[in-house]
């Protein structure tokens, strides 16, 4: 489970300003393309509004929030009431408080899921698509779309990424094995605003 | 008539020792190839014995295992794991520790020992995603079965859970947390526990999985102050398999070799190992630097080489021969025992010097070679055989002691020091016809004082006497103070691993500074259930008095069946739970079907079910809480354990009156403490000092007895002895010494060491008239002085160790030694001078 939250929380930073390109592109093509773009960032922020389908609820979740990242290994999502609650990602430890009992949880990924360690991965070039993995993309207009489907035995089943022509990340879609759907939107995305570790504090 | 006999008796054994002399003098002049022909065959055959011998370097062999409570405390360090695991312990600035401990890890795993892999697992996070599953599944079945975990005066916030409100707030929540949570990584829980049951029950199960206090909101295995960090790494084999281990720790070296923090490793056994290279260099630098010291007093006063270099043969080979004898009739020697050779370095020097000295003396006035051999092996010998008898005899009388710790030291010096002067007695001839030329010339040896301490206590003996009669009364007035030490922490090396990691557990983990163990023994986990129920009972009623901090135990953990009854009770009129749940989950926007089993289990009735003992122990076993059974209850081929922990502050429990209190209540039960281990302890090293030195006093009074084959003879060599016995416990009590459970064997050391002086004084002044006196005392108080110091450089070594347990020895030992020596050169000196003055 940890596993699919690391990938998903990475393709977001590198997608986020990636530049949009005028023409198809091949799978590794597209993932060279997105390490260039990340290669220049070191921060950023963005609104979101994300959309969770779980197989165990009948209705959608809609809930607003904002999302920062700084390289190294920080990641941080506030979401806004009436779902408010707070995720927190230092490298290997994961802090949530869920729901609004404000009861924090901590726990410890294992080393090679921390988030330092992803964001290195994604650092080096892009010589071959990961074995199992398929990769497609696609422009559509001004929008470039690129699909994941991750090797067979972990929890993501796919994973959709939009991206605009500025480079940012537009729509975000995760698709789990069980059927559960998460579709994060961003707008107002802001990058190398001068973030620090302070700016990763859960209150 | 039985006086006349006894006499006779005596007396024939007194001419035992001279004519013995003699013909080991006979023997040494006439047959020397014969005598070295046996002499290599002995050693050789020692050697062989000596290949056979095991030395260890675990701790807990050094005590008797057979006594109740240690035979708890190991089989409880068998149970927990605590005998096999390795546990780190990373002490350092917070912020650091993370980060160590995942390099650490890392490279632990990595470890390689012959090909495979050197640990099965390494732990040290709270939560390994690994085991998510099975957590899930454990949630599950206690969300089902809340009377099972959920704590009987918490039985009003369960019912308050299944009313129409409380699962509204109940689903608004889950529904809350399901949006905020990362993807659907929630979906798990909410489907296993949609009531959020685990609020109530989580919390004690993870305190009873916790043998330490840690701080529950880090997800590592973290103290509350968040400066000690602990890992938790199972070797792939064995940590008793020491060439295993050996390997192992050295793997362990290298992974943390640079951390930026301060990492130790402990573990039962394995702590053994890590500091086995630490105590054998102890050991070595204790043999060496009194070797050097030994051997540079001797240069420094005979001033001749060769007879300087012969005392490390002398002393190799009684020790060679003590340990191939000692060989046959033990199985493993302890390292620390090993430690005696520096004791027989200085014990061992006083024969040479004492034999030496006689041979110089004599060659300086003029006596051929051979004469001044024999007058030394035959006249100075008969002294040399009384001292040595009187310092082995009482190490001897150790062998027979309860603990190994004193047995195996007395064996192996009461050996030692009797081979050691045979190796002088048959050796130092041989050498010295060997390598002693008629032509060569030996100046007079420097009186290094003693002339004029003869001198000094001739002019004042009665000042000097009444001087020593007033110091006696003041050391005996300190040493009624004397305290003895309980605290086996203390034995250990200071600077060890081993004592680091206990130091950091007391510091920063330990839930509270006096902890208990109950054992429940029986056939079955039922019956030591059921046999634990009143302890439990005890162990929360003495909670209630305010008599223990914490306590925990299965039953604490989970509710056994009465609790069970009571909370169903309860929970009864919950007909409609299943129904109100479905209904709201309807409501609420939740697919009814994904939580079928959760309310197909409300529908048979789980929550008023009442969970055998055994399904929920096994459903523990199998869930990451596991460490909840594995601390409270164990099986082993003795059957199975059900254990009790009792946590308290000093002076807050009486361990008298709950040891009678828990016979009453369970008298099959057993009980173990750090306390209760030392009472046991101290009460045998209690008896085997009380017997050590009555058979050692005992031999030594037999001994100067058929020596002096008188009383008054018996009483000047004891009382240097009494004399500095009393100044020793006295100086204790003035520099805080204690005694502990291996220093106290100082006792009788003295007493074998000490009478020595006092004999050898009055053996050669008192067979000497008034005009040759004066030479006789500077002769035998330059051996006595030259004696006590080689002595003292012997148990010095020990004294400057990083061993609690040998360097007390060697203090203790140095202060008795001193204050005998110098009861024998002063005040004895007076009173022979008042002696003959009115004679």
């Amino acid at each position: 489970m940890k596993s699919l939250l690391q990938l998903w929380l990475i393709v977001v930073f590198v997608m986020v300003f990636q530049p949009a390109q005028a023409r198809s592109l091949t799978p590794l093509e597209g993932l060279e393309a997105l390490r260039r773009s990340f290669a220049g960032l070191q921060d950023f922020t963005a609104e979101l509004t994300q959309e969770k389908q779980l197989s165990i609820m009948k209705k959608k979740l809609v809930m607003q929030g904002t999302i920062k990242f700084k390289k190294p290994d920080r990641f941080m999502m506030v979401l806004d009431p009436p779902y408010s609650g707070v995720v927190l990602l230092k490298d290997t430890v994961l802090e949530q408080r869920l729901g609004n009992s404000g009861e924090r949880q901590r726990i410890v990924l294992p080393p090679e899921q921390g988030l330092g360690r992803w964001i290195d991965a994604v650092a080096k070039p892009v010589t071959s698509v990961p074995e199992g993995t398929e990769v497609q993309a696609e422009q559509v207009g001004s929008l470039t779309n690129v699909l994941i489907r991750p090797a067979k035995g972990g929890q993501v089943k796919e994973l959709t990424i939009v991206l605009q022509q500025d480079g940012t990340v537009r729509r975000l879609e995760l698709l789990e094995r069980a059927g559960d759907r998460t579709v994060m939107t961003f707008r107002k995305t802001r990058k190398n605003v001068g973030l620090s570790d302070s700016d990763f504090r859960m209150e | 008539m039985t006086r006349q006999t006894l006499k006779k008796l005596i007396g024939q054994a007194a001419t035992l020792v001279p004519v013995h002399l003699s013909w080991l003098d006979r023997m040494t002049r006439c047959f020397p190839r014969r005598v070295v022909v046996v002499l290599v065959t002995l050693l050789t055959l020692s050697l062989a014995s000596l290949a056979s011998l095991r030395f260890e370097t675990d701790i807990f062999q050094l005590f008797p295992a057979d006594r109740p409570a240690l035979r708890l405390l190991l089989d409880s360090l068998e149970w927990s794991g605590g005998a096999r695991e390795a546990y780190f312990l990373l002490e350092g600035e917070p912020a650091l520790l993370p980060g160590e401990a995942e390099r650490l890890a890392e490279r632990l795993r990595a470890l390689q020992v012959d090909g495979a892999p050197g640990f099965k697992r390494v732990v040290y996070r709270i939560y390994e995603e690994a085991e998510a599953q099975r957590f899930a599944d454990l949630v599950a079945f206690a969300a089902a079965h809340p009377a099972a975990f959920v704590p009987p005066d918490q039985r009003e916030a369960l019912l308050a859970r299944f009313s129409e409100r409380g699962i509204k707030q109940a689903l608004d929540q889950l529904t809350s947390q399901l949006a905020t949570s990362l993807g659907a990584s929630s979906v798990g829980i909410a489907v296993a526990d949609p009531l959020g049951l685990r609020d109530l029950f989580l919390p004690r199960l993870k305190a009873g999985s916790q043998a330490l206090d840690m701080d529950p909101a880090s997800p590592y295995f973290m103290s509350r102050d968040g400066r000690v960090l602990i890992m938790i790494a199972e070797p792939a084999k064995p940590v008793q398999q020491m060439a295993f281990a050996r390997k192992l720790v050295a793997g362990i070296n290298q992974a943390r070799a640079g951390s930026q923090v301060e990492v130790s490793c402990a573990g039962a056994h394995i702590s053994a190992v890590i500091d086995e290279a630490a105590m054998k260099f102890n050991i070595l630098a204790c043999i060496v630097s009194s070797l050097l010291v030994v051997l540079g007093i001797f240069y420094a006063v005979y001033r001749h080489l060769w007879p300087t270099l012969m005392i490390p043969l002398f002393v190799a080979s009684g020790v060679l021969a003590s340990l191939g004898l000692a060989g046959l009739f033990l199985d493993s020697v302890h390292i620390i025992s090993f430690a005696f050779t520096a004791l027989i370095i200085g014990l061992g020097a006083d024969y040479s010097i004492h034999l030496y000295d006689r041979f110089h003396t004599e060659r300086s006035q003029g006596v051929s070679s051979d004469e001044a051999i024999t007058r030394a092996i035959t006249d100075t010998g008969q002294g040399l055989f009384v001292a040595a008898a009187s310092t082995c005899l009482p190490f001897l009388a150790l062998a027979w002691a309860e603990v190994r710790a004193l047995s195996e030291l007395g064996l192996l010096v009461g050996l030692g020091v009797l081979f050691t002067l045979y190796a002088n007695l048959i050796l130092m001839p041989l050498a010295l016809r060997l390598l002693d030329r008629s032509e060569r010339s030996y100046r007079p040896l420097p009186t290094v004082g003693m002339d004029r301490l003869w001198r000094f206590t001739g002019r004042w003996p009665r000042t000097i006497l009444t001087i020593t009669a007033l110091s006696w009364l003041l050391f005996a007035l300190f040493a009624q103070r004397t305290a003895f030490d309980v605290e086996l922490k203390n034995l250990q090396p200071q600077h060890s691993e081993a004592f680091r990691a206990q130091q950091l557990v007391e510091q920063h983990l330990n839930l509270a500074p006096k902890s208990l163990l109950v054992a429940v023994d029986g056939p079955s986990q039922a019956a030591v259930l059921q046999g634990n129920l009143p302890v439990e009972q005890l162990a929360a009623g003495l909670a209630s008095q305010g008599r223990v901090q914490a306590w925990s135990s299965l039953g604490q953990t989970m509710n056994r069946q009465a609790d069970q009854r009571q909370i169903v009770g309860h929970l009864s009129g919950l007909t409609s739970a299943a129904a109100t749940l479905a209904k709201q989950l309807d409501h609420q926007g939740f697919n009814q079907q994904d939580f079928g089993a959760y309310l197909a289990l409300l529908r048979t009735g789980s929550l008023t079910a009442v969970v055998p003992d055994e399904t929920i122990i096994s459903r523990l076993a199998v869930s990451p809480l596991r460490g909840v059974v594995e601390r409270h209850l164990a099986q082993d081929t003795a059957g199975w354990h059900a254990l009790t922990y009792l946590y308290f502050r000093p002076g807050q429990l009486n361990l008298d009156q709950f040891v009678a209190q828990l016979a009453q209540v369970a008298p099959e039960a057993r009980v173990t403490g750090t306390d209760l281990v030392s009472k046991e302890l101290l009460e045998a090293v209690r008896r085997s000092a009380v017997q050590g030195v009555s058979l050692g006093t005992g031999m030594v009074l037999l001994l100067l007895l058929l020596h002096f084959r008188n009383v008054a003879g018996v009483a000047a060599s004891l009382g240097p002895v009494l004399f500095g016995a009393v100044a020793m416990l006295g100086s204790m009590t003035l520099v805080g010494l204690k005694f502990n459970f291996m220093n106290i064997m100082v006792v009788v050391t003295i007493v074998g060491i000490g009478c020595d002086y006092g004999m050898h004084i009055l053996h050669r002044c008192n067979t000497h008239d008034a005009a040759q006196r004066s030479a006789a005392f500077v002769q035998a108080g330059r051996s006595i002085l030259l004696s006590a110091l080689t002595t003292i450089a012997g148990f010095g070594s020990l004294a400057f160790t990083d061993y609690g347990a040998m360097a007390s020895i060697g203090w203790a030992a140095n202060f008795g030694i001193f204050f005998t020596a110098l009861a024998a050169l002063l005040p004895m000196s007076a009173l022979m001078h008042r002696v003959y003055a009115r004679r």
